[in-house]
């Protein structure tokens, strides 16, 4: 029997993918479904026995107080870090497409260097910053006027501080990837508005913009996701040896990735903890879907 | 005749040198316990001790800092690759006991009568579980009160006196705290440092009925004495200000120099003499409401996996760790206590009057009855922090608190 051609490169295509397939199939794939089959049944950690609960894992999560507030400090991160963090990439991107290449590079680097530096350094680093008595921070805000926040020890400015370092962290990834976007953009396109008499603003608007909408989908996306998860700045930054409970003061910077931690391997909980690792699962996937719709907008000239 | 003897003698060699061999083979022990430098060092020094006594026997140690000592353990455990010997606070022992995760001290290594004879009753009373003993105290801690002479002496106060009453630790932590304009710059009491450090302590020493009652799994401190310890840390910190959250936080105020008085557990002398040798403090038991000595104690202990290949060279060295001369060896370079009753007298290990204070505490400690560890720590920091952060009513956090514990261990008790 003899294979058209196309069915041959698509049967090699899939020969060629399946080792990746094997192994995204076991790394990923089966612990996802296993984890989703664990949340029906109480299993402490310690025990090798689970007993079988059907839905009452995400029952609980209503009456759950602590996944409440965990679930709307995520919402409230969220909203407020990822589009912060972009605008301001954004606006640093096109400070620096105008630059000539020499500075441009040299900024570029220093913008990236908080991405590469360790998470958990940058985060013991930030936290000594924020510290309210002797802290650069507040010291610097005393001159402004501005005394006595709090910051890691107040619930009102907690998750606000680690926001900042949030942002600060994630400027210069997303500030790249703009940066390569208006790097692309063909210099015909700004010429005619230019000779149509648009303004630098006019340009921006309805020639650049546009234009980089791609980009905006993909850096949005990918920035959610992230912030959806956040874990490892406020497990730092709020945890303390021995005598501090992370996600503190009074679970005001509790995530839910920080409370599936807490569940899974303070409480013992793993079918619970699972559970709402599900619940982040739905939320992650609904966010990425809804912002796809309203964002994404195919645009040509 | 020869022949028959060389034949003789050439057999005996081989068959000793196959059984030399035996003996001579690497058994390696795996060790695990959380990571706090003192006592780390002393773990090394004790295996190169241990192992030079008994040759062919490796132990592998892990000393694993705090945060993810427990995150490490019950997955290893839980994925059947644990170590062969760890440490575990007492409290929580009966959770392994009852997912059969650790083994029951041997009667040929140890009988019953033995263990009660050798160890400090409280010290093991959580460690008999279904007629068996599960693990060698050790780690014991009394909770003492850590005063540093100079900041007393600039207050105008004598660090030589000890505080005996709550009454006196109030006037005491209110005389030391100094407030440049509304600032904050040095701490009468540490308290935000650990506060657990505090509520346990009170909260111990005044409530007379059981903190934790193991047979109803009712909590016993949303009670008069209870929500009057609560009040006291409350006025300390509301009334009095004898420490602010927003001065030096998550820092060791008293190492720093910046708190004149702490509670601690009493290794953090071997600590303190690490990290801030300059200061210096005196220690003594805590101060209670009415005057008459009591502190709060805990204790961790050392088991067995029941995982492990070779149980009975685990348990030689889990015993080795809490033998006489290992014993000494944690008072003298780390600041423990011990856990056997020989050495409370022996007076070559109380070489000052720091010492001295944390020997005779151990004689009025009453042993933390708390049925889980972390858990249980941040149902009553939430407490805690519900009280000096927002102001709420001292007996309507506690009894939120009661409820939030006994909820939790009728959970972990649910069949």
């Amino acid at each position: 029997m003899r294979l058209k051609y196309n069915t041959k490169l698509i049967l090699w295509a899939y020969i060629f993918l399946f080792p990746s397939l094997v192994s995204l199939g076991i790394v990923i794939l089966y612990p996802i479904l296993d984890a989703f089959y664990i949340s029906f049944f109480r299993w402490n950690l310690l025990s090798f026995e689970k007993s079988f609960i059907g839905l009452k894992n995400y029952e609980g999560l209503f009456q759950d107080s602590i996944f409440k507030k965990a679930l709307i400090n995520t919402l409230y991160f969220s909203v407020i870090s990822v589009p912060v963090t972009l605008f301001i990439a954004l606006i640093i991107a096109l400070m620096l497409n105008s630059l000539s290449t020499g500075i441009k590079n040299t900024l570029r680097t220093i913008y990236f260097i908080p991405v590469i530096t360790s998470i958990v350094a940058v985060s013991f680093v930030w936290r000594w910053m924020f510290e309210p008595s002797y802290g650069p921070i507040n010291h610097i805000l005393g001159f402004l006027g501005i005394h006595g926040i709090g910051w890691l020890s107040d619930t009102k400015w907690a998750l606000p501080a680690i926001m900042i370092v949030n942002i600060w962290r994630n400027i210069g990834f997303y500030m790249v990837i703009f940066l390569a976007s208006l790097q692309m953009i063909p210099k015909e396109f700004l010429e005619a508005a230019l000779i149509d008499g648009a303004t630098s603003y006019k340009r921006f608007i309805y020639v650049v913009l546009p234009l980089l909408n791609p980009t905006v989908v993909f850096c949005l996306a990918i920035s959610i996701i992230d912030a959806l998860q956040i874990f490892t700045q406020v497990y730092v930054m709020t945890s303390g040896s021995g005598g501090i409970v992370p996600g503190g003061p009074l679970y005001s910077t509790t995530t839910i990735a920080l409370y599936i931690y807490k569940i899974a391997f303070r409480d013992l909980e793993m079918g619970y903890a699972t559970s709402v690792a599900f619940v982040l699962f739905l939320l992650i996937f609904i966010f990425t879907l809804i912002q796809i719709k309203f964002t994404e907008r195919p645009f040509e000239y | 005749m020869r022949r028959i003897f060389a034949v003789f003698f050439i057999s005996l060699s081989f068959i000793l040198s196959c059984v030399n061999v035996s003996f001579s083979a690497n058994i390696t022990i795996v060790h695990w316990q959380h990571h706090f430098e003192p006592r780390a060092k002393v773990v090394e020094s004790l295996i190169k001790e241990f192992t030079q006594e008994n040759p062919g026997i490796e132990v592998k140690f892990e000393s694993i800092p705090y945060d993810t000592f427990f995150d490490k353990l019950v997955t290893s455990l839980s994925a059947g690759t644990g170590p062969d010997v760890f440490q575990i606070p007492v409290n929580i022992l009966y959770q392994f006991v009852n997912q059969n995760l650790v083994l029951p001290i041997p009667s040929d290594l140890m009988p019953l009568s033995e263990i009660r004879n050798t160890f400090i009753p409280w010290t093991i009373r959580m460690s008999y579980i279904n007629g068996k003993y599960w693990g060698f105290p050790t780690d014991v801690q009394p909770f003492m009160l850590f005063v540093n002479n100079k900041l007393l002496e600039d207050a105008g106060l004598n660090p030589a006196k000890a505080p005996k009453t709550w009454k006196e630790l109030e006037e005491m932590a209110r005389k030391t705290t100094k407030f440049t304009g509304d600032k904050m710059v040095q701490a009468g009491l540490n308290v935000f440092g650990n506060a657990y450090h505090y509520y346990w302590t009170f909260v111990y020493q005044n409530v007379t009925k059981s903190v934790v009652d193991p047979k109803t799994l009712k909590v016993g401190y949303n009670s008069p004495e209870g929500y009057e310890a609560w009040q006291f840390l409350a006025d300390l910190i509301l009334k009095y200000h004898v420490d602010d959250p927003t001065f030096l936080t998550n820092q060791d105020k008293f190492a720093l120099g910046k708190a004149a008085l702490d509670i601690h557990e009493a290794v953090y002398k071997g600590n303190l003499d690490m990290i801030a040798p300059n200061i210096k403090y005196n220690v003594y038991i805590p101060p209670t409401k009415t005057g008459k000595p009591s502190t709060v104690g805990t204790n961790w202990v050392y088991v067995v996996s029941s995982k492990t290949k070779n149980p009975n060279v685990a348990f030689k060295w889990a015993s080795y760790l809490t033998s006489e001369k290992a014993e000494k060896e944690w008072v003298i370079k780390t600041g423990s206590m011990p856990s056997r009753k020989t050495l409370l007298d022996d007076v070559s290990l109380q070489k000052d009057s720091n010492m001295i204070a944390i020997f005779k505490a151990i004689k009025f400690v009453r042993p933390l009855e708390d049925l889980d560890w972390d858990p249980a720590w941040e149902i009553r920091e939430e407490c805690f922090q519900n009280i000096v952060l927002k102001n709420i009513d001292v007996k309507k956090a506690v009894d939120l608190s009661a409820q939030k514990e006994e909820a939790l261990y009728s959970k972990k008790f649910q069949k």
